[in-house]
Formats: C-alpha cells, sequence, structure tokens
C-alpha cells in the first residue's frame, strides 16, 4: 500500500513539474491575462482571424478619475459596430503600468492595446506597433491632433501611439478661503498676477482664509517645470542641455524661498504628504496640479468651494501640456484590429463623447469646443493656459528618454534644494551633466 | 490450504527515497522562484539590458560601475546604519516579552496574540498606517500635540526623525514573530534547571544570565540570521512611510536597486549587478555570524 502510494505521489509530482514547465511551450495566445483567445496565435504579425471569429483585445489601462467608464462606452460602441470583436479593460496602477508591459512584453504575451503617457511612452515605445505601417494616410491622421504634441507620441519618426486627452497643468484654488481672506483671484488673462503678486495674495489668504499652507505642488518634475518655463527656463536646448541657466536658477531659488517662508509645506516633497490630500481637507489654498483633478475634487470636496483661475507669470505665461495615448503592440497577433480601434477611439465623435464623460480636454483640432456637463469655465482656463504655453514644455517632454533619464534625479536633486543640502547652482549644474547623456 | 499473504515492509530504497520525496515541492517552488531567477539575474548582470531590446554582453562593466557608484554605496550606508540600530531592539524586545509570555500572568493568551497581531500586517499597511500617525500636517500623533499645546515635530521631513520613525514601525512590525520565536525556545528549557538554581541559592537575574539565555543561543541565532537578513532587505514598509526621504534620508539599498531597475533608465543588467554584490555581502555576513556563533551550538 504504501509503495502504491509513494509512486502515486511521485507519479503526480513528475505530472505536475511536468505541466508547469511545459506551459512555456503551449501555443502562447494574444493578450496579456492569459484569457482564451480563438484566433490570433502570438507571433503571427498580423491579425490570423477568420472572417466572423471572435477576435478579444486585452487593453492595459490606468484611471485618475472618471474615464475607465467613458472608455467603457467607446468599447461598447466599437463593439456594437464589430461584433466580432471584445476588447477587455484590464486596469493596472499608474505606476505599475511601465512595468506590467515591459514584463508582458519580454513574457512573449504582449497586451494589444495599452493607455499610455508620454513617460510610458519614452520607455516602452521599443515594443509598440509604428501605426504609420498599418495607416494609408498617417499625415492626414496626424495633422488632425494639436501639433504642439505630436512629439510625445511620435518618437524617432514612429507614430507608437495616438492621444486620447490633452492635460493643461493649472491651478485649482480654495475658493471659500480667498473669499474669506478678501483675495480675488483673475478673472480674465488679461489681468494675471506676477508671482511676487500672487505670493502676496497668499500670504493674505494664509493669514486670514483659515487654511495653513499657500500652495502645494504636485511634484518637482512634471508639474514644478510649469513654474521653470514661467520664469524662462528650460531642460533642453536643440544641440545639448539648457537647464543650467539663470532663469533655471531664479526659478530654483524662488521655488526655494516658498519653501523657506512655509508657503509650500516641505512635507509634501519631503515627507510623502500627499497634495490632493491636503487640499482637499481644505488646508491649502492652491494646488498647482492639473485639469485630470476636475473629477475628483467635484466628487469630493464637499467644506468649501472652490474654482480654478489663471498662473501667475513670471518672464512668460506657460502650463505644461501632458496627456494621454492609446498604443498597440507588435507580438499581439491582433495588431490591425488594435490599430483600428485606437482610430475608431481618436476619431471625432468617439473623441468627443470620451473627453465630455471624463471631462478631459480633447488633442483633437475639431474638437476645441465641447459642451461639458461640468465646469465649462474651468475648461476655457485650462485651454488659455495650453494655448499660453511656451514650445520648450512639449519639446522637454517629447524628448525621447527625457522623462525615464530625468525625472529621478530631478526629483532627488529638488528634495536635496529644499532640506538645504545643496544649493540651486549645485542643482542646476548637476542636472545639466544628467541630461548630456540624452546626447550621446 | 489457505495461504497467508506475506506483508511487505519498506524497503531500504523506499525509507531514503521518501524523505526527498516530501521536499520535493519545495524544491520546485525553490528552484523556479529562487534559485532559476538568482542564474539569470547574474546572467543578466553581465549584459546591457533595458527590459526589452536583446542583451548585450559588457562582461564586468556593470561590476565596475557598482563599485564606483557613490550612491549605492551610501543607500548601502544608509541600510548598514539601520540594521545596527534595528537590531538590538529587533532581538531584544522579543526577548523581554517571550519571558513576560511564558509566565502565569492573567489574559496571557490575549497579551500573546495582541503582541503578534502586528507580525500579520502586511509592511505597506504597516508603513501607510505609521504615516496617518506622524503625518507632519495630517498625522495624528502632531494633531495632538497641537491640542496639548506644543509645536508640531517635522517627523518625516526631517532625516534623523524619519529614521526614527522608520526603525520604530519596523521594531513594531516584526516583534511579535520574533517573541513567538523566543517563546518556543524558552518553553524547551526544562524548569528543572531553574528549580535547581534555586535551590543553589541564585538569583533569577542569574538564572536568566545562566541558564536562559546559554541555552536559547541556537533560537537567538536563528532571530539573529532571520532579523538581519530581514532588515537588509526593507523596502515595502520605507516605501509606504517616506519613499525614501526626506531626500535619499532613509532610501535603502533594495530601493536603489528596484529604482535602477524598473524607474528612471530601466536598467535590468546593472541593477541585476546590484543585486548579486548585495547577495554576496549579505551572505558573508551570515558566514562571519555563523562562525562567531558556532552554528548556535549550545557550548
Amino acid at each position: 500500500m504504501k509503495k502504491i502510494l509513494s509512486l502515486t505521489l511521485v507519479f503526480t509530482l513528475i505530472l505536475a513539474m511536468s505541466v508547469g514547465c511545459s506551459s512555456g511551450n503551449a501555443p502562447s495566445q494574444a493578450g496579456s491575462d492569459g484569457s482564451a483567445h480563438e484566433s490570433s496565435p502570438a507571433g503571427s504579425a498580423e491579425s490570423s482571424a477568420e472572417p466572423g471569429e471572435k477576435v478579444v483585445l486585452d487593453m492595459l489601462w490606468f484611471a485618475d478619475g472618471a474615464e475607465t467608464e467613458a472608455m467603457q462606452h467607446i468599447i461598447d460602441d466599437y463593439q456594437a459596430l464589430n461584433p466580432n470583436v471584445q476588447i477587455n479593460l484590464l486596469e493596472v496602477p499608474y505606476d505599475e503600468m511601465t512595468n506590467k508591459i515591459m514584463m508582458s512584453v519580454v513574457g512573449g504575451e504582449p497586451p494589444a492595446l495599452a493607455r499610455t503617457t508620454e513617460s510610458i511612452l519614452s520607455a516602452c515605445y521599443d515594443a509598440t506597433l509604428d501605426l504609420a505601417e498599418y495607416v494609408d494616410d498617417i499625415d492626414g491622421v496626424l495633422a488632425q491632433f494639436m501639433p504642439s504634441i505630436h512629439n510625445y507620441f511620435v518618437i524617432n519618426d514612429k507614430v507608437t501611439a495616438l492621444p486620447t486627452d490633452v492635460t493643461a497643468n493649472g491651478m485649482i484654488y480654495n475658493k471659500t478661503a480667498f473669499d474669506k481672506a478678501g483675495v480675488t483671484v483673475p478673472a480674465t488673462p488679461d489681468d494675471i498676477w506676477t508671482w511676487d503678486e500672487f505670493v502676496t495674495a497668499l500670504e493674505k489668504v494664509k493669514a486670514d482664509g483659515g487654511v495653513q499652507f499657500g500652495m502645494v505642488i504636485d511634484n518637482p518634475s512634471h508639474r514644478w517645470s510649469t513654474m521653470l518655463y514661467q520664469f524662462g527656463g528650460h531642460f533642453l536646448g536643440e544641440d545639448g542641455p539648457a537647464f543650467n541657466s539663470p532663469e533655471t536658477i531664479q526659478a530654483l531659488t524662488f521655488t526655494k524661498e516658498l519653501f523657506d517662508k512655509e508657503i509650500v509645506p516641505k512635507s509634501t516633497w519631503l515627507g510623502g504628504e500627499d497634495p490632493n490630500n491636503m487640499f482637499r481637507s481644505g488646508q491649502v489654498a492652491v494646488h498647482l496640479s492639473g485639469n485630470w483633478m476636475l473629477t475628483n475634487y467635484r466628487d469630493n470636496i464637499k467644506d468649501f468651494e472652490w474654482g480654478v483661475t489663471y498662473m501667475p507669470k513670471a518672464k512668460n505665461r506657460s502650463s505644461t501640456p501632458g496627456g494621454k495615448q492609446l498604443a498597440a503592440f507588435g507580438g499581439s497577433g491582433v495588431e490591425k484590429e488594435a490599430v483600428d480601434f485606437i482610430l475608431y477611439a481618436t476619431s471625432q465623435e468617439a473623441n468627443a463623447k470620451y473627453c465630455v464623460e471624463s471631462l478631459f480636454l480633447s488633442p483633437r483640432l475639431d474638437n476645441a469646443k465641447l459642451d461639458y456637463p461640468f465646469g465649462k469655465e474651468h475648461f476655457e482656463v485650462f485651454a488659455n493656459e495650453l494655448e499660453h504655453t511656451v514650445p520648450d514644455a512639449s519639446f522637454d517632454w517629447g524628448y525621447p528618454d527625457f522623462a525615464g533619464v530625468a525625472r529621478t534625479p530631478q526629483n532627488e536633486g529638488m528634495y536635496e534644494m529644499i532640506a538645504g543640502n545643496i544649493t540651486p547652482e549645485d542643482h542646476a549644474a548637476n542636472m545639466e551633466k544628467v541630461l548630456e547623456e540624452l546626447y550621446q | 490450504m489457505k495461504k497467508i499473504k506475506k506483508k511487505k515492509g519498506i524497503t531500504s530504497l523506499e525509507m531514503k527515497l521518501f524523505p526527498y520525496l516530501l521536499i520535493l515541492p519545495n524544491l520546485f517552488i525553490f528552484a523556479a522562484f529562487i534559485a532559476v531567477p538568482a542564474l539569470f539575474g547574474a546572467y543578466f548582470s553581465l549584459n546591457k539590458w533595458s527590459g526589452m531590446s536583446a542583451p548585450v554582453f559588457v562582461g564586468l562593466d556593470n561590476y565596475v560601475r557598482a563599485f564606483h557608484d557613490v550612491k549605492f554605496w551610501q543607500s548601502f550606508g544608509r541600510t548598514l546604519v539601520y540594521v545596527l540600530i534595528s537590531l538590538p531592539f529587533i532581538m531584544g524586545i522579543p526577548l523581554f516579552l517571550a519571558n513576560l509570555m511564558i509566565k502565569e500572568i492573567r489574559a496571557k493568551g490575549m497579551f500573546r496574540a495582541l503582541f503578534y497581531w502586528p507580525s500579520m500586517i502586511s509592511y505597506i499597511i504597516v508603513g501607510i498606517s505609521f504615516k496617518f500617525m506622524f503625518g507632519d500636517n495630517t498625522g495624528i500623533i502632531n494633531y495632538l500635540l497641537s491640542l496639548m499645546g506644543k509645536a508640531k515635530v517635522e517627523w518625516l521631513t526631517q532625516g534623523t526623525t524619519a529614521m526614527f520613525v522608520v526603525i520604530l514601525a519596523t521594531i513594531w512590525a516584526r516583534t511579535g514573530f520574533y517573541m513567538v520565536t523566543y517563546i518556543s525556545g524558552l518553553q524547551s528549557i526544562p524548569l528543572s534547571y531553574y528549580e535547581a538554581a534555586e535551590v543553589d541559592g541564585a538569583s533569577p537575574i542569574q538564572g536568566f544570565f545562566k541558564i536562559t539565555l546559554p541555552l536559547l543561543k541556537p533560537t537567538t541565532f536563528l532571530v539573529l540570521i532571520l532579523s538581519f537578513i530581514d532588515l537588509f532587505k526593507a523596502y515595502g514598509l520605507v516605501l509606504a512611510l517616506t519613499k525614501g526621504g526626506p531626500g535619499t534620508s532613509t532610501k535603502f539599498v533594495v530601493q536603489y536597486i528596484y529604482e535602477a531597475a524598473f524607474d528612471g533608465k530601466r536598467e535590468m543588467g546593472y541593477a541585476s549587478a546590484l543585486s548579486m554584490i548585495l547577495l554576496v555581502v549579505m551572505a558573508t555576513f551570515t558566514l562571519l555570524q555563523f562562525k562567531a556563533n558556532k552554528g548556535g551550538e549550545i557550548e
């Protein structure tokens, strides 16, 4: 009996091991979740689906607000038009998105589609399809989108994705606190404050408006770069780094003073406290963030009134544009269907529906005026900020590998500067060296 | 005539094979999730690889670069400080609690459960909880201080206090687990030794130092090795609590390696080389401890 038992055990183990080890040799399927796709084995160059055969596309997705539901509606519409296509939205936290795409690609099971940002594309553009190879009139398609954001998704002449929305950095303010302090924010672009006037206003709101701090800034890289561009600085030039300039040092010095005067709480950058939470809890007068926060604040702020105002200017007025795109990946086996969906989702009608439902700005030139159900006046401010954005902003953030190379040293250098361990001049010089790598 | 079937015993070959059969599942898991990835890590450490494109063989370049990487060694130094400060507490406090928990006290089971509870909580949750407590502007502790009219403390925006909070969170999270380890060690010491010592006039403190500690040496050695490795690998708790900040004040070596691999430039090959160096350093420390403690043998 014991012999039978031990033999059975050995047999079971060997079987389990062989099944486990052989899974890599099984015909792999398109998509990243291992779900069954009746067509299109991985590795085939394009769709191998027979006419009428069901095709399943996995789309890796992250969300800031209400856009998941909006995208699901676009998918539903597309599936109604294409009954043989099924698109699965697979939600992944934004911080894990790049790793998830990379691991899927390296593991031989790339997703059919993924939502991306310029940072994600900067890391993964090797694995995306070149949409120019799938679309006859790619120049005509590109001409439908804002030219200022083309270099976010056209990387080294490869059309890696198409944009679904464009973001603008801007300022959201605690209206209740400003009213209480008797401070009126600029109502039109003609009334815009200088940074010095803005700081004076913040000090008054901090003193009389019932808030602890004047302002929070999301992070020292993308969001802070808005201030950099307003002061006339920028990261990159045509032929080399351009960060170590008097304008940059002025922006850095001004930023450090904001922290030293406790207008901006050090705890947000140095202590890991969440700027969103601090603003939402009514402790802060202004949040330098972007239009993607509108749905979040609409749904979550109940204790005070808030609004969107124009950012102050220094040498320039400027925002920092950003955005999200849809990319398709090589080796999914459903490339044609993936590209077809991207073209559908970024078409005028579908994109308008998506942006209105999500409260996003459209990257399409023919969707400049959308009928938003909430906060039309807020969108006008953000759109105005985008119109006045300096070209350096999209040049920097769209430069291949810029986000990957610059973000961590920029964040760490700013932390050290705010903590007083290095000077603004040190940080500018250090970053200049880091950025040189991009030109080698 | 009825035949009596001879009952066959277990052969010596089966006796030899059976233990290996039992460890086979664990061996499979170890091979699949530790040994094979480690071998891949060793291979990638000799390559330049971003994770997407094909690896390019660069020999020992990644190791040469690592030995000149000041930031890596700074994070290594910070990790060492964190380990050296945390280790005595993480060994001493559980031992103290275990000594109390084996005595006949009321609600002993409840106390054991209470002290053990934190070790069942994920490091990420511990980190987030401590952040709620020690946040400069949103933390409970500063709020309580403000109610008492005291100035707030910059717990997480000053390097020294942030390190203190990280160490405190670590000790809180791990004490219960090592307490249980010590309890099992303490309960294996025969009571007759203490009774004999008491008859000879030994005080409880003498009993502790002359009987408990020497006989507890195998357990102490186990706790030493486990906690040392655990502390050196600290990542989740720190990430959730301080993200390595302020600045880089609590950025430990595993976070540095993770960032080399998955943030910024995504240098998988270089990060693999750093991991190999960490592996060698930890193995060396463990070996030295093993030698110094004579493998935890009771003398």
